[in-house]
C-alpha cells in the first residue's frame, strides 16, 4: 500500500468515527405542530408554538433562540395565579430524556419581538434553537391564524 | 252478565292505565321543569348585580353608558393589545361565539375592555378587536374609570415594569409612570363576565387553562342554557 492510500484510509476511518461520535453526542429533537400565530395588525409581538420530542437518553437544554425575521426571541410561559394570567420569562427550556415538551396557546410559548416586517399568513419562519451543548437546530414554522 | 262484568273490568283497567300514564307524564314533566341548571363552566352569582354607571368610550370615541348593556346579552373581557398569547387566544374564542350567536339570531355583544390605556390608543384598539371579529366592541377610558368597572366584576389586574433592575408594580387605577417606558407587563383577569339583557351581571367563566383544546363549545352550550 502506498503512503497516499494509507493516509486516505486513515482519514476515512477517522472521519467515520468522528461522525459516529457526533451522532452519539447530539440527537436532533423531533419537531411537531410548529406554527407562529398570525398577530393582529400593529401587534408588537407574535407567539410561536411547537412540540419538541427528545428520543435520546440525555436531557436537551435550549439556552436561546434566534430568527432572521425578528430582532429578539424570548421564552415565556403564561401562568395562572388567582384567576389572573401572568406572563413569566423562562431562562431555558429542558426537553427531558426520552420525553417531550409542548408549547401551546395559554401555556409556554416563544415570543417573537421586533419583526422586521409584519409576519403574513402562509409564510414560513426559520428559527434557530441554540442548545447548551453549543449545537444548533433549525426549525421551520408556518404563520397561521389558528392551530389546525 | 259475565261478559258485561269482564267488559267493565277491562274499561276500568284501561281507565286506570290512562290515569297512571297521565300522572307519570305529569311527574316527569314536573321533574324536568324543576331540574337544576347544569352548567359546565359558567358560574352564576347567587343574585344578579345591576351594573353601576359606566364611564368608558368605544374606540371610535362614543360614550358607552350603562344603557348599552340593555336588551342583549353581553360578554365582557379585560385585557390589553400588547398581549401575545392569552388575549389573542381568548378573543379568538369570543369571536367564534359571536359568530355562532349571529348565525342563530341570538342578541349578544362581546366587549373587550383595555386595562392598558397608555399604550392602547383608540386607533390601535379598533384595529386589534376588528381582527378577531368586526363586531367586537373595544372599550377604553382613563385609569380610574377602568379600575372602577373592573372592580365591580372583581376583575383583578395590575401592571409591572423593570425600573433600574427593580420590579415596579402599578396597581389598577394608577397611571403608568413615564419612567417605566414602553415595555412593561400587564397581569389581568382571565374571566369572561356575563351580563343579561336587563343590564345585570349574572356570572362569569374562568378561561384560565393550560389544557390544550377549545373551550368555545362548552361556553357556548352553557350560554345557550341561560339565554
Amino acid at each position: 500500500m502506498s503512503t497516499g492510500t494509507f493516509k486516505c484510509w486513515c482519514a476515512s476511518i477517522f472521519g467515520i468515527f468522528a461522525l459516529l461520535y457526533c451522532a452519539s453526542v447530539f440527537a436532533e429533537l423531533r419537531i411537531e405542530n410548529a406554527w407562529v400565530k398570525l398577530a393582529p395588525p400593529g401587534a408588537r409581538a407574535n407567539a410561536a408554538y411547537v412540540q419538541l420530542y427528545n428520543s435520546s437518553d440525555a436531557p436537551v437544554v435550549i439556552q436561546s433562540l434566534s430568527a432572521t425575521c425578528c430582532a429578539e426571541l424570548m421564552l415565556h410561559r403564561t401562568r395562572y395565579v388567582n384567576d389572573k394570567a401572568i406572563m413569566e420569562h423562562l431562562d431555558q427550556l429542558i426537553v427531558p430524556a426520552n420525553g417531550k415538551i409542548t408549547l401551546a396557546p395559554g401555556g409556554m410559548h416563544i415570543m417573537l419581538l421586533g419583526a422586521r416586517k409584519p409576519l403574513q399568513q402562509g409564510e414560513q419562519i426559520e428559527l434557530e434553537l441554540h442548545f447548551a451543548s453549543g449545537q444548533q437546530q433549525t426549525i421551520h414554522l408556518p404563520v397561521k391564524a389558528d392551530d389546525d | 252478565m259475565t261478559i258485561n262484568a269482564a267488559r267493565t273490568g277491562w274499561v276500568f283497567f284501561a281507565l286506570l292505565c290512562l290515569l297512571l300514564g297521565a300522572l307519570s307524564a305529569k311527574q316527569l314533566f314536573a321533574a324536568l321543569v324543576n331540574k337544576p341548571l347544569v352548567l359546565e363552566r359558567l358560574q352564576l352569582l347567587p343574585e344578579p348585580k345591576p351594573l353601576p354607571s359606566v364611564l368608558l368610550r368605544t374606540a371610535t370615541g362614543d360614550a358607552f353608558a350603562r344603557e348599552k348593556f340593555q336588551q342583549k346579552w353581553s360578554l365582557v373581557f379585560f385585557g390589553f393589545t400588547s398581549c401575545p398569547d392569552f388575549c389573542p387566544m381568548e378573543l379568538q374564542k369570543l369571536g367564534k361565539i359571536l359568530k355562532l350567536a349571529r348565525q342563530e339570531g341570538k342578541p349578544l355583544q362581546v366587549v373587550f375592555v383595555s386595562v392598558d390605556p397608555e399604550r392602547d390608543s383608540a386607533a390601535r384598539l379598533a384595529e386589534y378587536v376588528a381582527f378577531f371579529h368586526p363586531q367586537i366592541i373595544g372599550l377604553r377610558g382613563d385609569n380610574p374609570a377602568i379600575a372602577n368597572f373592573a372592580r365591580f366584576f372583581g376583575a383583578a389586574y395590575d401592571r409591572s415594569a423593570l425600573v433600574n433592575n427593580k420590579v415596579l408594580s402599578i396597581p389598577a387605577g394608577a397611571a403608568m409612570p413615564a419612567l417605566a417606558g414602553d415595555h412593561y407587563q400587564v397581569n389581568h383577569s382571565t374571566r369572561v363576565f356575563v351580563i343579561d339583557p336587563q343590564g345585570q351581571y349574572v356570572g362569569s367563566v374562568s378561561m384560565a387553562s393550560e389544557a390544550i383544546g377549545d373551550s368555545t363549545e362548552s361556553l357556548w352550550s352553557d350560554l345557550n342554557k341561560v339565554f
